[in-house]
């Protein structure tokens, strides 16, 4: 196992005492040499995932704007069993969880990894097998699904004998190259970013396993599968997207995160209330109500990692967001963590039974999955891509005006989507709410909020169509482009605290 | 070593310690809710139908549940005469609760709705008998012929839904789906049980 | 619905002790002894001393005394950051 070890000599002349293997990284700096060796060392399953990823977004991008021209139009294409809304929604979600945000969360972490165990990327063979392997699976799974071979579970339609045993496998390779990798580490201190990802991975086996299982029945299959679902949001989604911004943020400020301490409260804290909090999706149903009060307290005392993590995240670019009109990478990751403690602060509010009476079951749900799965997740996957793609690829992005195209359409129509559908949802929740009311007004008041969705939609995936064409560009132009100015330079900044200069 | 071993265990701990309080204990608790005499398994017919249901996503518009009605409308907007209990569902694999209410709560949809003819026209077009409907139509579960043949149900349909030529016929499909939502039926008493009990006293 | 009741203070205990212990695992094996350290090993070399447009003159004057002499960068080396 041979690897370019960071020589422990230390230009700065400082302590000469740690030459051990492993090294305390208190003075020895990498070089960027060996960022480089790293980088190469993972440059494979990385442009493999990232490239799998940008495919299953397009297709995702256009499941969701079929299921939402749907509801503005319910006779659209229903001549076929596979265009059928109940077939292409959850093709919409397993195409973007599964495909579009894991597949990229691959990537992100093969590409975290070597770089902060300084040590090259272990088993790569497993690693780009595996993203082969888990792209096989739910290629097979989508296929039947469309084909109307589901399991019948949210979050977890995809065959549990073709597709699942595939995703399994697939997961596991990468986690095993991840956990090799993390064996072979060069540094004693695990930064913050090792502790999400790391733990990730045997989180998604885990969950994903018991989810699957077909032994539950009843109402245990309900608890189940929102153990799982809830645990893929929480432990899987969430975990990996904050390792990254985690990383992203003080790297691209050029200041050490606020406080170490914090993010590692934040750490434990998110791994056991976030476990707990699955039955928060069937509050007032059928279930022994120890059940749900268990998941509604882990779900109240879910305030304490996300206001760790939200002021670790803050302090450590407060004073500094004009640097936001430099880096895209920046932005979109200074977006994304905004969102995180928003859908959080929005999902405890929502898990309160006094407020979820009325939002249960109304498209206020669908606003927070977008703002969590859209504003977090998938924002923050897009500025780990503006910050990875150049340095793995050696190339710079070749257009300015490209980027900030991508992030308006698709940010501004994002905030369009969670706003029209937020209203919306509470409009038919209250309505729902209503013994006088017949269910014709909880349709006809959402009518128009899906109508704007429906816009938002075609916004983003206008979005979309321009972040793929400028990746294509960035990989197949021969020309190192260097553009003149970072893309914001022009733009006002929007977030500057007054008086930081000077 | 110990920092990664502090870490894997840690995780596992967290993570088997959730899988133990939300799955394994109430497996063994609710192992032996019996199914309420009421309660009848679903025959051939209403299988396939439920398994049509499952493969078509009418659960994503749908419910199958009456939420407590301590704190919820659901009883008192007449989705049904009592909260559902663990024991309603002790047939349902995999379970169809459901997280939307795009459309109506169908967990008694049987007792609501009994006309058969009613629910096929709709399955074929919602918007034939309920102009401001947004549930898609599902031409696909019947059959457009020329003619019917002898043992075929035809649909009866308002001219401006109905083909130009020809007839549609009811498929074994259309059939299945619609005897299983008639067969969501709920309406006998609570099944006495501790643990449903313990809601009510919350 | 579930608010005040004894329950609530009861599962808060045990949900919250776990972590507690984990907390204090984590203490004993050093983890916070060296946070600095770790905040920081994500750094390259002289990466903390360039010079960022965006600071202002304070922020930079701290940059300063913390990392050394400031290194203005070489002309693509915004791409560090973007
Ligand atoms: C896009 C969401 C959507 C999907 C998918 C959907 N429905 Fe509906 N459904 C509705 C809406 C909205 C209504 C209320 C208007 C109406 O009666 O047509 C409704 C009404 C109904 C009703 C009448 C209930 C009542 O109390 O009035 C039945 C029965 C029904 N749906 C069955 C089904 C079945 C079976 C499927 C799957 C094959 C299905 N629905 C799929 C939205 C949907
Ligand atoms: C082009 C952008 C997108 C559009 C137009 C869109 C549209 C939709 C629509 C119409 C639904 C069904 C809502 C309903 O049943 O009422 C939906 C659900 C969902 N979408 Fe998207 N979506 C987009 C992007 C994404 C992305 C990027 C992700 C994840 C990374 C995502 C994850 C989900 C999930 C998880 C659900 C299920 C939500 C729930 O059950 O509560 N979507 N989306
Ligand atoms: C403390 C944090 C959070 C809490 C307490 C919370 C709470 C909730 C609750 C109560 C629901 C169920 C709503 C209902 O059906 O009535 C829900 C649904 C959902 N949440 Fe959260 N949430 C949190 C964070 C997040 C984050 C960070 C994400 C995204 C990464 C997210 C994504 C979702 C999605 C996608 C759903 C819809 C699931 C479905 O029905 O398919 N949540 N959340």
């Amino acid at each position: 196992m041979s690897s370019p070890l960071p020589s422990a000599t230390n230009k700065q002349g400082q302590s000469e005492t740690q030459q051990a293997s492993t090294l305390h990284h208190s003075e020895v700096r990498i070089r960027p040499e060996e960022v480089r060796a790293y980088d190469d060392s993972s440059r494979k399953p990385v442009l493999l995932a990232f490239f799998l990823a940008l495919v299953w977004l397009l297709v995702g991008t256009v499941l969701g704007d079929l299921s939402s021209f749907k509801f503005d139009r319910p006779d659209l294409l229903t001549e076929q069993a596979y265009l059928t809304f109940g077939r292409l929604r959850p093709a919409h979600l397993n195409v973007m969880v599964y495909g579009w945000a894991s597949t990229a969360m691959f990537a992100v972490s093969l590409w975290l990894m070597p770089r902060l165990c300084r040590t090259t990327l272990r088993w790569q063979f497993a690693a780009v097998s595996g993203i082969l392997v888990w792209t096989l699976g739910l290629g097979i799974g989508l296929v039947l699904l469309l084909a109307g071979v589901s399991d019948g579970l949210e979050w977890l339609e995809l065959d549990r004998y073709w597709a699942d045993p595939l995703l399994v496998l697939g997961a596991s390779l990468v986690g095993a190259s991840i956990w090799k990798t993390l064996g072979a580490r060069q540094v004693q201190h695990l930064y913050v970013s090792v502790w999400y990802i790391a733990a990730s991975y045997p989180w998604f086996a885990i969950i994903f396993i018991a989810g699957n299982l077909p032994i539950f029945k009843g109402v245990e299959s309900a608890a189940v599968n929102w153990f799982y679902a809830h645990n893929a949001l929480g432990l899987w989604l969430t975990t990996v997207n904050l390792g990254l911004i985690y990383y992203l943020l003080p790297k691209i400020i050029g200041r050490p995160i606020y406080s170490y301490w914090l993010s590692l409260v934040g750490f434990w804290g998110l791994a056991l209330f976030y476990a707990l909090n699955g039955m928060h999706h069937l509050i007032g149903g059928p279930l022994p109500s120890w059940m749900i009060a268990t998941s509604i307290t882990a779900s109240i005392m879910m305030i304490i990692p996300v206001v760790a993590v939200g002021i670790n995240q803050h302090m450590t670019v407060v004073g500094r967001f004009g640097a936001m009109r430099y880096s895209p990478a920046l932005t979109l990751a200074v977006i994304a963590a905004m969102s995180y403690t928003a859908v959080s602060l929005q999902g405890i509010l929502t898990a309160l039974a006094s407020v979820n009476r009325i939002t249960h079951f109304t498209h206020w749900t669908i606003a927070h999955s977008h703002l969590g799965l859209y504003m977090f997740v998938t924002l923050s996957l897009f500025g780990g891509m503006y910050y990875i793609l150049p340095r793995v690829l050696g190339r710079e992005w070749p257009s300015p005006r490209l980027i900030r195209a991508h992030i308006l359409l698709a940010g501004g129509g994002m905030v369009l989507y969670v706003l029209a559908l937020g209203i919306g949802g509470v409009l038919q929740g209250l309505s729902l709410m209503n013994p006088g009311e017949a269910f014709e007004i909880s349709v006809a008041q959402t009518k128009p909020w899906l109508l704007l969705r429906s816009v938002s939609a075609v916004i983003i995936s206008a979005g979309h169509l321009i972040f793929v064409y400028h990746c294509w560009r960035l990989a197949y132009s021969s020309r190192q482009g260097h553009a003149q100015h970072p893309p914001f330079f022009e733009l006002k900044p929007v977030l500057v605290k007054k008086g930081s200069a000077s | 070593m110990t920092r990664l071993l502090v870490l894997i265990m840690g995780a596992l701990a967290t993570v088997m310690f959730a899988l133990i309080v939300l799955v394994i204990m109430p497996r063994t608790m609710l192992a032996d809710i019996k199914a309420p005499e009421q309660l009848k398994p679903l025959s051939a017919l209403e299988a396939r139908g439920r398994q049509i249901y499952i493969s078509n996503g009418c659960i994503y518009c749908h419910t199958q549940q009456v939420r407590d009605s301590n704190f919820t409308a659901d009883v008192s907007k007449g989705l049904g005469n009592r909260p559902s209990v663990p024991a309603d569902y002790v047939n349902d694999a995999p379970h169809l609760l459901g997280t939307m209410r795009t459309g109506p709560d169908l967990f008694n949809v049987g007792s609501r709705l009994p006309d058969q003819n009613w629910q096929l026209v709709h399955l074929y077009q919602p918007r034939a008998l309920v102009p401001w409907s947004i549930m898609p139509a599902f031409p696909f579960l019947f059959e457009h012929k020329a003619k019917a043949g002898p043992n075929e149900k035809t649909l009866n349909l308002p001219p401006a839904y109905a083909p130009r030529e020809g007839v549609v016929v009811v498929s074994k499909d259309a059939e299945a789906i619609v005897a299983y939502l008639l067969s969501l039926k709920h309406a006998y008493p609570a099944p006495g049980n501790d643990l449903t009990k313990e809601i009510a006293n919350d | 619905m579930f608010a005040d009741s004894i329950a609530i203070i009861a599962l808060s205990l045990i949900i919250g002790l776990p972590p507690l212990i984990f907390l204090l695992i984590g203490v004993r094996h050093g983890y916070f002894d060296h946070v600095d350290e770790a905040s920081r090993s994500i750094f390259e070399e002289n990466e903390l001393r360039y010079h960022r447009p965006w600071e202002s003159q304070s922020q930079m004057q701290s940059r300063l005394d913390h990392h050394g002499p400031l290194l203005s960068n070489p002309t693509t080396e915004w791409e560090r950051w973007l």
